[in-house]
Formats: C-alpha cells, sequence, structure tokens
C-alpha cells in the first residue's frame, strides 16, 4: 500500500508528462477505438487509469474517483493538481478504478445548450486492450473519427469483460450530449470512446471465457 | 514581518509555451470537449496573448496549448509562411518552447493557419490550427446571442437555409465566398473560418485532425479526421469553389492549386500556397 | 521594408521593431521615468490599469511608457503580462465601506450623512488652457486659493459617519430590496466568457474593466436613443479612496492585510416608473473600477440598473458584455489591416459568377421572347 506522500508525489506531473499525456487522450477521441500509448514514466509509477487527472485536472475542476482506495487517491491528486473531489455526478472528469461499478447514467451528459458540462471518464482495464480485425471483438467502434470501423479485443479475466461490457452498454447515444470514455489498461495504453460513438458490444458468454 | 516577495518567491521565467499550467489545462479540457462535439463552439477562458484580438490569439493559445517539445511547428498566413503575421506567431510559438520550425508540410506535426488549407496532403500525425475571426456561422441571419444558442442547441438552422435560398434566387448562385457554412458530422453548422470553397472538401473525411481557435470570441471546436463535413446547399445546386477560369500558376504551372491574382494590364496568377508551390518549381 | 507577401517577412519585423525602439529610446527629449508617470500622469495610469483590470501603477506605467502613451496598447501590455502569473491567493471579500475617502460627493441630498469631500477634482475649476509651462507648478498664490475652496465644502457637523444613500433610502422604506439570501460565487469572467443572460456580477466585472470611452458612448446613445432609451439617474455617492486588501497568511492562517488600492464608487438611484414596477420605491445601480476614473463608474452604475431594469429584453446586456472590452474591439478592428488577399480573390469570383448567371439569365428571356414571338 504506497504511503499517501508517495501517492502524492506520483500523482506530480511536469509540464512535458502532461502534454504528452493530453495528446494521447486527444488522439485517443479524435481516433475512438485506435489503441494510443501514454509516455512510459506513467505505468512505471502510477497506475495508467489516473493519468486523465493528473494531466487534465486545475484549479477548482470539479473531480471524482470510484472504487477501492478512491478517498486515498482523491486526497493525493487534491494535492497534486487543487483540483476539487467531489460525486461521479457532478465532476467534470471521473475515474473508474479497477473492479469499480458505476452506472454511467448518473455521470454528467451536458444540456443542449451546453453539451460542454459533459464529464469525461478513464475506466481502468484489468486486462490488455488489442487491436483486433475481427468484427466478433469485445468492442466494435464507428461514427466521426473512424473510417469504418475499428475493433478492440481485452485480454481479461471474464468478469472484468462483464464489468466493462455492462457499463458501455447502459450509455445511451445521444450526442451532443452523453459522456466520453478512456479505457486505460495497466500497460498504459489507452482506447477513447467519445459520446459521438456508435457501439457494438460483442453478446459473448463471457462465462465461458473464465480461466482463460 | 514576511513580505510579499519572501511569500511569492522570485519571478519565474516565462513558462514553457508562454501559457502557465492552469491556462494550457484550461484550454486542453476545452478541446477535448470540443472534439467530442465535433462543430460545436466550446466557450472557454481566452487569455490576452501577445498578439492582439484577432490577428490569432485563439489559434496562438491552442498551439501553445497543444505542442510539445518534439513538435515541428508550420505557420502561414493566406498560404505563405513568410507573411508577416506567420513568421510573428511562429517565432512566438518556438522561441517559447524550442521546438523546430518549418515550412514542408511533411516534416511538420502541428501546421497554424490563416485562411489556408495547405495544398499539400496531411496525415493522421498532423494537427490543423485554423484561426478564426468569426467563429459564428449564423451571424449573418441573427445577431441576438440566446436566440443563437437556441438555434445550435436544437439544430433549427432553418433561417440559414432561407438565406441561402433567397442569395440563389437573387443572384442566380449562392454568392457565399469563404467561410462556407458546413454541417459537421450531421449535427452542426460550421463557420469554416475564411478557407475558400477551394479547401472545404479537405475538411470532409480527413486524415487529419482540425481545430478551431476564436481567441476575441473565446470559442474552440474541432472536427475530428474521418468526419462528415457538408457545406450547405441544394440538391439541384452544386457547391461550387473557386474557378479560375483555367489560369495557371505564373511560377509553377500548377491550375490545381488555389491561386490568387495580380492584377494590372495583364492580370498574373500564383498560387496562395507559397511552400507547394516552391517545391514544385525546385522539383 | 514589406508587408503580406512580405519575403523575409521576419527581417521585416525585426526592422519594424528596431525602428519604433529607436525612435522611442533615443528621442531627443529627456526619458520619461516611471515615477513621472504615477506622479503626474496618475489619471491615465489610473486609466490604463482600469481597462487592463490589473492594480499594478509602476507596470502600468512601463506598459504606457513602451507604448508611447498608446492607452490600449498599454492595457494589452498590462493584461498579456498578466497572462503569464499564477495566481496564488484569493483576497477577502471587501466591504465597500471600509473605504478610505479622499473625495465623496452626493448629488441626491444636500447633507447626506458624512461629508461631502469636493477633493481633487477639477469639476468646478474653469477649463482655460495654461500657455504658461510653469503653469502645473505650485505657488504660493495658488496655494492661498486652494486652502479657501477646501475648506467651503466641509459639512456642519463635526466628525459626521459616512452613510450610504442606498441604506438611507432603505431606513426610509423607500428602496426596492434586491439583497440576496445566498451567496454565489461570483462569476469569474478571466477564466470563463460571460454570455446573455449573465448573472449581474458577470456584468459589473466586465462594466470594470470595459474600454472607458466605450462605456461612455454605451450611455449616452442609450440616453438619446435610437436603439434605447435610458433614464438618467439621480446619484447618490461617488466616491474615490483606497482600500485595503485582506487575505489569509499562507503559514498562520491569520488574516493579512498585504497592501492598499484606489477605486472609484458610484451608486446610482433610479426613479422607477415602469409599469411593472413600483412607482412608490428607487432602485439603485452600482459601479467600481480600479483608480479614479468618474465617468466610468457613472457610466457603469448607469448601465447595471438599466441592464437589470431592461431584462433581457433588449440587445443592452449582449452590447455590455459583449462590445465593450477595448482590447476585443481595437483588435478586431485592426485586424482589418491583415493579409485578405485569399479572402478578396474569392469575393472577386463570386461577382464574376453572379454576372455570368445573369447574363445567363438575360439570354435565356431573350431566346424565350425568340421563342414565343417566332
Amino acid at each position: 500500500m504506497t504511503s499517501p506522500t508517495d501517492l502524492y508525489r506520483a500523482c506530480l506531473t511536469d509540464v512535458h508528462e502532461s502534454q504528452e499525456i493530453f495528446r494521447c487522450l486527444l488522439a485517443a477521441l479524435s481516433r475512438p477505438g485506435e489503441i494510443i500509448h501514454l509516455p512510459d514514466t506513467v505505468p512505471s509509477r502510477i497506475t495508467p487509469c489516473l493519468a486523465p487527472l493528473m494531466a487534465l485536472v486545475s484549479h477548482d475542476t470539479p473531480f471524482s474517483v470510484v472504487g477501492e482506495d478512491a478517498a486515498a487517491v482523491c486526497e493525493a491528486m487534491t494535492r497534486a493538481t487543487f483540483g476539487r473531489t467531489t460525486t461521479p455526478d457532478e465532476a467534470a472528469l471521473v475515474t473508474v478504478l479497477e473492479g469499480a461499478v458505476i452506472d454511467p447514467n448518473i455521470l454528467r451528459h451536458g444540456t443542449d445548450l451546453r453539451p460542454d458540462a459533459g464529464c469525461q471518464v478513464a475506466l481502468a482495464v484489468d486486462g490488455s486492450l488489442i487491436t483486433s480485425g475481427n468484427d466478433d471483438a469485445f468492442l466494435s467502434v464507428a461514427g466521426p473519427g473512424v473510417p469504418g470501423t475499428r475493433c478492440i479485443a481485452i485480454d481479461s479475466k471474464a468478469s472484468e469483460l462483464m464489468r466493462l461490457a455492462q457499463f458501455l452498454s447502459q450509455r445511451i447515444e445521444q450526442p451532443p450530449r452523453g459522456f466520453d470514455a478512456w479505457l486505460i489498461d495497466r500497460h498504459g495504453a489507452v482506447v477513447g470512446v467519445p459520446r459521438t460513438s456508435r457501439l457494438r458490444i460483442a453478446a459473448h458468454d463471457f462465462d465461458s471465457l473464465q480461466g482463460a | 514581518m514576511t513580505s510579499i516577495a519572501e511569500l511569492t518567491g522570485p519571478p519565474q521565467a516565462t513558462p514553457f509555451a508562454l501559457l502557465d499550467e492552469e491556462s494550457k489545462r484550461e484550454i486542453r479540457r476545452a478541446l477535448l470537449q470540443a472534439v467530442a462535439t465535433p462543430g460545436y463552439q466550446v466557450p472557454f477562458g481566452s487569455r490576452e496573448m501577445p498578439v492582439a484580438r484577432g490577428w490569432g490569439s485563439g489559434g496562438l493559445q491552442i498551439s501553445l496549448a497543444i505542442v510539445g517539445r518534439h513538435d515541428v511547428v508550420k505557420v502561414i498566413d493566406q498560404g505563405d509562411d513568410e507573411g508577416v503575421n506567420a513568421v510573428n506567431l511562429r517565432r512566438l510559438i518556438s522561441s517559447s518552447t524550442n521546438t523546430e520550425e518549418t515550412t514542408e508540410v511533411n516534416e511538420a506535426t502541428i501546421v497554424q493557419s490563416r485562411h489556408r488549407i495547405p495544398e499539400d496532403a496531411m496525415e493522421e500525425d498532423h494537427i490543423l490550427v485554423l484561426q478564426v475571426p468569426v467563429p459564428e456561422p449564423l451571424r449573418g441571419v441573427e445577431r441576438d446571442m440566446k436566440e443563437l444558442a437556441r438555434m445550435h442547441a436544437e439544430a433549427d438552422y432553418s433561417k440559414m437555409w432561407v438565406s441561402l435560398y433567397e442569395d440563389k434566387v437573387r443572384n442566380g448562385v449562392i454568392t457565399q465566398t469563404t467561410g462556407y457554412p458546413c454541417l459537421v458530422a450531421g449535427r452542426y453548422v460550421t463557420a469554416t473560418t475564411p478557407i475558400p470553397r477551394w479547401d472545404i472538401p479537405r475538411l470532409h473525411q480527413s486524415e487529419f485532425l482540425t481545430l478551431f481557435g476564436a481567441g476575441r470570441e473565446k470559442r474552440v471546436y474541432a472536427i475530428p479526421p474521418h468526419t462528415d463535413v457538408e457545406p450547405l446547399t441544394f440538391d439541384d445546386v452544386p457547391f461550387e469553389v473557386e474557378s479560375a477560369d483555367g489560369a495557371s500558376c505564373r511560377l509553377c504551372g500548377s491550375n490545381e492549386s488555389f491561386l490568387v491574382e495580380s492584377p494590372g494590364d495583364t492580370p498574373t496568377w500564383a498560387c496562395s500556397d507559397t511552400a507547394f508551390c516552391r517545391r514544385r518549381r525546385t522539383k | 521594408m514589406g508587408y503580406a507577401a512580405a519575403r523575409g517577412g521576419l527581417s521585416a519585423i525585426k526592422s519594424a521593431e528596431d525602428l519604433v525602439a529607436r525612435l522611442r529610446d533615443n528621442d531627443p527629449s529627456n526619458r520619461l521615468d516611471i515615477d513621472q508617470f504615477t506622479g503626474r500622469l496618475r489619471l491615465l495610469v489610473d486609466r490604463v490599469m482600469g481597462e487592463a483590470g490589473l492594480w499594478a501603477p509602476e507596470f502600468a506605467a512601463m506598459a504606457l511608457r513602451q507604448a508611447e502613451g498608446d492607452v490600449i496598447e498599454a492595457v494589452h501590455l498590462l493584461r498579456a503580462y498578466k497572462s503569464t502569473l499564477p495566481r496564488f491567493a484569493v483576497a477577502q471579500v471587501l466591504d465597500a465601506d471600509d473605504i478610505d475617502p479622499e473625495r465623496r460627493v452626493v448629488p441626491a441630498f444636500r447633507e447626506p450623512g458624512g461629508p461631502q469631500i469636493l477633493g481633487r477634482s477639477t469639476d468646478y475649476t474653469a477649463r482655460m488652457l495654461k500657455p504658461d509651462t510653469r503653469a502645473d507648478e505650485f505657488t504660493t498664490d495658488d496655494a492661498a486659493q486652494r486652502e479657501v475652496s477646501s475648506t467651503e465644502v466641509v459639512t456642519t457637523v463635526a466628525t459626521p459617519e459616512m452613510r450610504r444613500m442606498s441604506d438611507v433610502l432603505r431606513d426610509m422604506d423607500l428602496l426596492v430590496d434586491r439583497r440576496m439570501a445566498t451567496d454565489p460565487e461570483p462569476f469569474d469572467i478571466t477564466r470563463m466568457p460571460a454570455k446573455p443572460p449573465a448573472p449581474r456580477s458577470a456584468r459589473l466585472s466586465t462594466m470594470a474593466r470595459a474600454e472607458t470611452g466605450a462605456l461612455i458612448n454605451q450611455w449616452y446613445r442609450n440616453i438619446l436613443g435610437p436603439d434605447g432609451y435610458l433614464h438618467e439617474v439621480t446619484l447618490g455617492e461617488v466616491r474615490h479612496g483606497s482600500l485595503p486588501i485582506t487575505t489569509t497568511h499562507p503559514a498562520t492562517g491569520n488574516e493579512v492585510t498585504i497592501g492598499q488600492f484606489r477605486v472609484t464608487e458610484v451608486e446610482a438611484i433610479e426613479d422607477l416608473d415602469g409599469v411593472e414596477e413600483d412607482r412608490g420605491s428607487f432602485d439603485v445601480g452600482y459601479g467600481m473600477c480600479l483608480g479614479h476614473n468618474e465617468r466610468k463608474a457613472i457610466a457603469m452604475a448607469n448601465l447595471d440598473i438599466a441592464c437589470h431594469r431592461d431584462g433581457s429584453k433588449s440587445s443592452l446586456e449582449q452590447s455590455i458584455l459583449m462590445t465593450t472590452d477595448g482590447l476585443d474591439s481595437a483588435g478586431f478592428l485592426e485586424h482589418l489591416k491583415l493579409p485578405h488577399y485569399v479572402t478578396f480573390r474569392s469575393m472577386v469570383e463570386r461577382k464574376v459568377a453572379v454576372r455570368r448567371a445573369r447574363t445567363a439569365r438575360t439570354t435565356d428571356e431573350m431566346t424565350d421572347e425568340m421563342e414565343v414571338q417566332s
């Protein structure tokens, strides 16, 4: 268990790293479904799903963390960024830690007048994101930013696939309102799923993959 | 007694890319929202820049917010790398970041431009940053800002369509010059900045990301790659790009680039994109 | 020296910068010191600080000197400088009644609570240009005369407490009560652009930083119409003085006063006469800006109450929020000097297209006519 000071220090970025992280997140949302890699300096010192908060939160930005150890993470992140911890339904930026479950429809979806109030959420993936050519892959993405479709497979246990599938399938497609998601695995691979993306989530029998 | 000087410490050198970190993060968050809502004008806390409002302060803020140590920056104005405003903006970016500058599209990673899209094809590694004087495409048909917000919120573009129709009926052609209004991702009518109609097809299903910065009006917007960008027109009225009546560039001979005229007894034409033109001549 | 299709653009810019610097800095007259601005051109310095939204007299002076006296240029320099500075603290909310007044007049009442202090003002001085080069030197004869004038307007009360006229009217039950029960965060226009409909704090802070002439013009054109009609208010307070800046000490957590700054504050009393308004009451408009700038604060107060009464029915709020910033308006105006040959080329092309369409239409009509006749 990391000490609070170590966690705080790990959350600190410098101007160059925060810029590089931002460019990854920008590329991920501009080219949904394409795997973009965070700089190596991130996964080597902290769980990569925290990168969006580290790089994007600034003074008074409302953010939220959901999952085990959320409180410790929030405290470290607040010290590091001067952001403001709040509940997931009020946050501009949310991180859903590994294993955490949340109903995506409580997140800020913006309004017709202000769609830019829609939340942007980092979803930790306990496994590996893999580009797939296969339409039966876990996730297939189409829409702005995608020529045709892009497919993503996730190398992980069944329960994790179910958790992610549940989150994504509850998402209601109603752009320009909605939230944007970054799937981020432990190695620092990022896949962006903006609210404009049309998703197809594979209807797998995830239980049969148990132990694989 | 503690003095202010003791509390604040010594004055710091100008930050990397001019802007302080908080400003950059704010602009970055706005850009991420913009990419997720193609064509929607995202408001942001536009900072005062060393260039005046109306002179590219928005494009500059975007470039400064996105640029990194390893980027290579090209800046053009009217297609010209040597235009004084382009030179000024480019040196502001590179002097505060130590990034490399270039005139060649294929060497650049960030292209900031006023009023043109480079003739040379840009790919997925490129980010195009366009300077926007007036981000509101409906400004000509509606003045009230509350009504404008409603029109975009409800995708009620009827006034724009009526205006285009009346234009066609009155003048025989649609007379929109540059900054032709386009429907982006089938949702928002967007001001494409005063780029010529010639450049509009290059936004449609592009390989590259385009970011739009309006510093004075304090908004940013985006068109992601592989996104539909459809100029507003009628089924029986094809969209017309600028025609030069078969003229070609007096320097490189091109008739497949946007040409600008030098008036006179014998008018001559030249490519507005000077880097494109120079490369053609030296090939 | 080149321009647009300026080949060698960088050398052109550098030459221009050299020329400006050389002619400015090497002018044969005496170099201007900062204290000459803050000491002898204080109103100019105050105006620049007000429009920049930054209290920093020495920096405003430097900006004016660098800008060769161009106010909007100086404001730009100051605001751009502010963009490079981080915010490290927030001041405590201050009470405007803590003002240490150098000047205070109340046109609405002859004997308001507290003194009427004419103070440092040329309002009642004859505007007579004194061509004598030593005219601004203070002579003993002048001194005697000035002593006399400043004692004439002291009130009859010995040590009066200065009571705000809006408070007096409230006590007389003559004022609409618009005090809020909640305490919302003020709108920060430097972090988020204000658009109509906007909260009052956005309107006030926009006007506090607005270009002085723009506010005066907004007020006057709405007095005379045709695009608006405003009441002339009766002024309840015109104050100029200093206020303390108090913040929390980062180490001890105690309140600490770190300095002072000057403001001009105006309350404008509005005689309500609208159909839906309470004709038995007054309402109040408010204006405050940095430094000593009375015409700006008066315009602010008048426009504040006008906006409130307008309730977004007209375009007044939009005009105030969107068109009064000096840098936005001047910058956009002057951007017309930038090259526009691509856009112009596109316009020429459309003109040719329109003419061709006209000719084609006329030819078609003539052909149709001929067919009919034959």
